[in-house]
């Protein structure tokens, strides 16, 4: 599509010449400290060591949420996109530019369900996943199941997209860190939002 | 050639940042004296507040409203096409509505076809710029300006994202509702930002004659 490959350009560009960058691996280890972390502290309610990994899972989201807020801004200055025409653009901004900026990857746009005025989703494969180097669950038997080691990126798709009056709902379906093929997640617009008018003091 | 005001106003209506560089242009009308306690003036600094306050909420109508008559008026930006309704009466054939000889979206910030740019009076120029995540920035200058567009969008790219949405000072958008009333945009007024306004503003336009 001409828009996808504009917008593939336009991440190559951004990432060569307007973005600061540092060491992946640092990046990598912190994240992984992060989570590491937060699985130790957030523990099931009856328990001292036992951890609530759907616990851990909301903090990632919400983590990821307030860091969305902001990053958007960022996103939108050094990148001088305008506002995305369709849903389906605005999938392949977030794929092909945003993620390059900011990850040096580019997840691929799959599954794509639903027209305008009906629920739309899609999916972004990631075929490499920075944050999620070197990691191997622990050993306890409930993370394969239950932890999503990425949810941040969900929680950064969520904040980031509500900034542009856009309300989703992202989350993890696979993940190679359980064992499945792929890491895949969904992401699907919920309503577009109003702007918001000022109070009536009249 | 003078600047006279700038405003921020972010998503929620409210203004969130004010710089006044001369207020020769609005000056504050006389009040009526009384002698009755209960209707006696407000000390200045509160009546001075409160005509702040009465400005921005005025300034933020009046683009609010343009903004609006603008977009109904010109032709349907495609953003504004998409309904909030999940369940459309019935199904369209054609996947938008937008009219075949709409112009493509522009891929820049420097604005929709039919955003609202500025406007003029005998007295002044308000400038505006409104960026995708609906914060809005507002300048009034004097007449002999031309388009302050770039310098809104240098202003935003160059110092309010790097200096208010990259510090961790400043409260976030939705960091501050529901915790005793509004808080958002506390801090945008912090020292990296205002002084990298004043130094921009101070190279666009020419120094004041002393």
């Amino acid at each position: 599509m001409a828009s996808s490959s504009k917008a593939a350009r336009l991440g190559e560009e951004v990432w060569k010449s307007r973005v600061d960058k540092i060491n992946a691996e640092v990046l990598t280890l912190t994240y992984g400290t992060i989570v590491a972390q937060l699985c130790r502290d957030l523990t099931l309610p009856a328990t001292a060591n036992k951890t609530d990994y759907a616990a851990v899972n909301a903090e990632l989201d919400r983590m990821g949420y307030n860091i969305g807020l902001r990053l958007i801004e960022d996103f939108l200055a050094k990148s001088n996109t305008g506002t995305c025409s369709s849903f389906r653009e605005t999938a392949e901004v977030i794929s092909k530019v945003g993620f390059k900026m900011f990850l040096n990857v580019v997840p691929q746009v799959t599954n794509w369900q639903g027209v305008e005025g009906k629920p739309q989703a899609f999916g972004l494969v990631f075929e490499e996943n920075p944050l999620a180097e070197f990691v191997e669950y622990p050993d306890d038997g409930r993370a394969q199941d239950e932890l999503w080691y990425s949810n941040i990126l969900c929680g950064v798709i969520r904040g980031a997209l509500e900034m542009v009056q856009m309300q989703i709902e992202a989350h993890f379906v696979t993940d190679v860190l359980r064992g499945n093929d792929t890491t895949e997640m969904r992401v699907t617009l919920v309503r577009y939002i109003e702007d918001e008018m000022p109070p009536d003091d009249e | 050639m003078s600047v006279y005001s700038f405003y921020i106003f972010d998503r929620h209506t409210e203004c969130i940042y004010t710089k006044r560089w001369l207020t020769t242009h609005a000056p504050p009308t006389p009040r009526p004296q009384s002698k009755d306690p209960l209707t006696a003036p407000l000390p200045s600094a509160q009546r001075q507040a409160l005509k702040q306050l009465d400005d921005t909420k005025l300034i933020f109508g009046t683009i609010f409203s343009l903004r609006r008559l603008c977009a109904q008026l010109g032709s349907p930006h495609p953003s504004a096409t998409t309904t909030t309704n999940p369940n459309p009466p019935t199904p369209t054939n054609n996947t938008n509505t937008i009219t075949p000889d709409t112009p493509p979206p522009a891929p820049n910030p420097h604005a929709p076809p039919n955003d609202f740019l500025s406007y003029r009076t005998g007295e002044y120029k308000l400038h505006y710029f409104e960026t995708p995540t609906a914060l809005k920035f507002v300048l009034f200058t004097d007449l002999r300006v031309g388009s302050m567009r770039t310098v809104l969008y240098q202003i935003w790219a160059s110092l309010y994202v790097e200096f208010v949405v990259k510090s961790p000072l400043v409260v976030g958008d939705s960091e501050g509702r529901g915790v005793g009333g509004r808080q958002g945009g506390k801090g945008v007024g912090n020292e990296l930002f205002e002084g990298g306004l004043e130094r921009f503003i101070e190279s666009i336009f020419a120094p004041q004659p002393a």
